[in-house]
């Protein structure tokens, strides 16, 4: 009786196995396709894409000699290191305001706020894009990032409020005793504090920053000018018959942001289970 | 104010202070939104009623935009479509769950399984779609497989086809979003408190039992939001996937409502068709929002 039971675990656990592998390998293999392919000539490609005897490296070579993928790369770095810069110290001071002065504007202001986190950029982009471009911003990295910060505020707001209403109030009494000002108070009492929700918010704006398509795509018309993921989709069109340089493009795209991953995986993690951020 | 009058002048300057720092704080984000979203929306609204081209036609043309857009043979494809999308919400949702619930078992290597579910999210929805594009192109290895296997009758050109790309998209749209998903009811089941699940096992209550007996009862909260989150992202978010992987065709086979704002507004220069699509899609979220609000305040009430 014991012993069939015991088979029976062991064939379910050994079938879970393989539909959990199964599932993980369907996550993995096209990382792994496209890298192997990206090693190969379109010949290669063509007589055989599962091989993994690619063994040239001209894509590479290619791929920042003609199509200059540094310059898109460094292009979007910038662009996002900006919108960063921006965002997180305005952020910060609302979500101290919203979550420890008391003002009567709080109650008021936080869901207005709060509305902008749920207009996507598709109903905006049109009037957004004539502003900008009478604003003669329209092809410059500013207009984008006024847009992105915009864009990335209400979301930070929502975080960091919700984990500063976490601070002990005493702490920031005390401060106030002893005479701090209010830079030192937000900066050096309340955001140190406050860690895990701004590290959570940088981390995630980041890949989304890097990983975005339609504002880069519609506020920067010049080619050279251009984030990677739209630079991405010109090389895909560019190039529609060259799947291992298409393929190539993919890897510079994406690695960034995998890497950024697997080096903090934890908070990463433990922010989208927290069920912070989409 | 009268509060003010009673406290002592200490704590009328205290609240006088916060009052001024708390206006300061946020005055540059209030700024900001104002522009950036509060200003366009409005320009969306007065243009869906116009013939605006960008250029020279700007004239008041009242609710012919709507009319038009309403009756366009492509609009049924278009609302369809998302409707399509949607249903992958709940396909998701019964998988995520289902996986979350036997790694949240701890069986050996459930770590590495979150983390490779969840890659998709990381990796950008244009690369997602333009890897699904190779991979499903007739040309492609997948065909490939089923040409090796003698299956060559299915191998067919699937993005080539309204039906079978729309299921390409289906399929990515699950396979892309499972890992966020089992990551939210993992939160979920993290609040749950581990002697529940414990008594369960004692009482004999096998995977089956325990999935739908505790867990999903038990994360009604979390399963609400990730229905929420997602259908918002279905609506709003999945632009870059369609561009990618089909461009919304063939023809507008697989166009959604967001997609469909871009090409009127920037192939097509059909702005004030697009503003109409724009207030319609505002209308959607807002409905969503607002429902989520009332969902979420009746669970609130109910658990209390």
């Amino acid at each position: 009786m014991k012993k069939t039971v015991d088979v029976k675990t062991v064939a379910v656990r050994f079938l879970l196995y393989v539909l959990l592998i199964g599932l993980a390998l369907t996550y993995l293999y096209p990382l792994f396709f496209m890298v192997i392919n990206s090693l190969k000539s379109q010949t290669e490609y063509m007589v055989d894409p599962f091989s993994m005897n690619g063994s040239q490296y001209g894509n590479y070579v290619t791929i920042f000699s003609r199509f200059r993928i540094q310059t898109y790369l460094g292009n979007t770095l910038f662009v996002t290191v900006m919108k960063l810069l921006f965002a997180l110290p305005l952020s910060i001071c609302a979500s101290y305001a919203f979550s420890k002065l008391r003002f009567s504007g709080a109650r008021l202001m936080y869901p207005i706020v709060m509305i902008a986190m749920f207009i996507p950029f598709q109903v905006i982009m049109i009037p957004v894009y004539v502003m900008l471009s009478r604003m003669r911003l329209i092809n410059t990295f500013t207009g984008l990032i006024l847009i992105g910060v915009g864009s990335m505020l209400p979301g930070m707001i929502l975080l960091m409020t919700g984990n500063f209403r976490g601070i002990p109030t005493e702490m920031i009494e005390a401060a106030k005793i002893d005479g701090c000002g209010y830079f030192r108070m937000v900066f050096s009492v309340v955001a140190p504090m406050g860690m895990p929700a701004i590290s959570i918010c940088t981390i995630m704006n980041f890949i989304g920053s890097w990983n975005d398509l339609l504002a880069p795509m519609v506020v920067l018309k010049g080619v050279n000018k251009q984030l990677i993921m739209p630079a991405l989709n010109n090389l895909v069109s560019q190039f529609s018959k060259d799947i291992p340089f298409q393929l190539t493009g993919m890897v510079f795209a994406s690695v960034p942001a995998i890497a950024i991953y697997l080096l903090l995986q934890k908070q990463i993690i433990m922010g989208i289970s927290s069920g912070s951020v989409k | 104010m009268g509060g003010i009058i009673i406290a002592g002048k200490v704590k009328a300057s205290r609240l006088n202070n916060d009052n001024r720092q708390g206006w300061l704080s946020i005055l540059p984000v209030l700024v900001l939104e104002l522009v950036i979203f509060a200003y366009p929306i409005g320009v969306v609204l007065v243009k869906s009623f116009t013939n605006w081209d960008g250029l020279f036609k700007n004239d008041f043309v009242g609710l012919r935009n709507y009319v038009k857009l309403l009756s366009d043979k492509n609009f049924l494809r278009i609302v369809k479509n998302t409707g399509i999308f949607l249903l992958t919400i709940p396909v998701q949702a019964l998988i995520g769950m289902m996986l979350a619930v036997i790694l949240y078992d701890q069986i050996r290597g459930w770590k590495f399984f979150r983390l490779v579910y969840y890659l998709p999210s990381i990796i950008s929805m244009v690369t997602v779609g333009f890897l699904f594009k190779v991979l499903f192109s007739y040309a492609g290895p997948l065909n490939d497989m089923l040409r090796a296997v003698g299956l060559d009758a299915l191998a067919i050109e699937w993005l080539g086809d309204g039906g079978s790309a729309r299921f390409i998209v289906f399929l990515c749209l699950v396979w892309s979003n499972l890992g966020w998903q089992i990551l939210i009811i993992f939160g979920g089941l993290s609040n749950i408190s581990p002697e529940i699940f414990e008594a369960a096992r004692i009482d004999g209550a096998g995977y089956w039992r325990r999935l739908f007996s505790i867990t999903i009862p038990m994360l009604i909260r979390t399963i609400e939001y990730s229905f929420i989150s997602a259908m918002l992202w279905i609506f709003t978010g999945i632009f870059p996937l369609i561009h990618a992987i089909t461009s919304g065709g063939p023809g507008y086979e697989t166009t959604t409502l967001d997609y469909m704002v871009y090409v009127k507004g920037f192939n097509g220069s059909k702005l004030g068709q697009a503003s109409a699509l724009s207030v319609m899609l505002l209308l959607i979220i807002l409905i969503i929002t607002v429902i989520q609000m009332t969902v979420s305040n009746k669970l609130d009430d109910w658990e209390r």
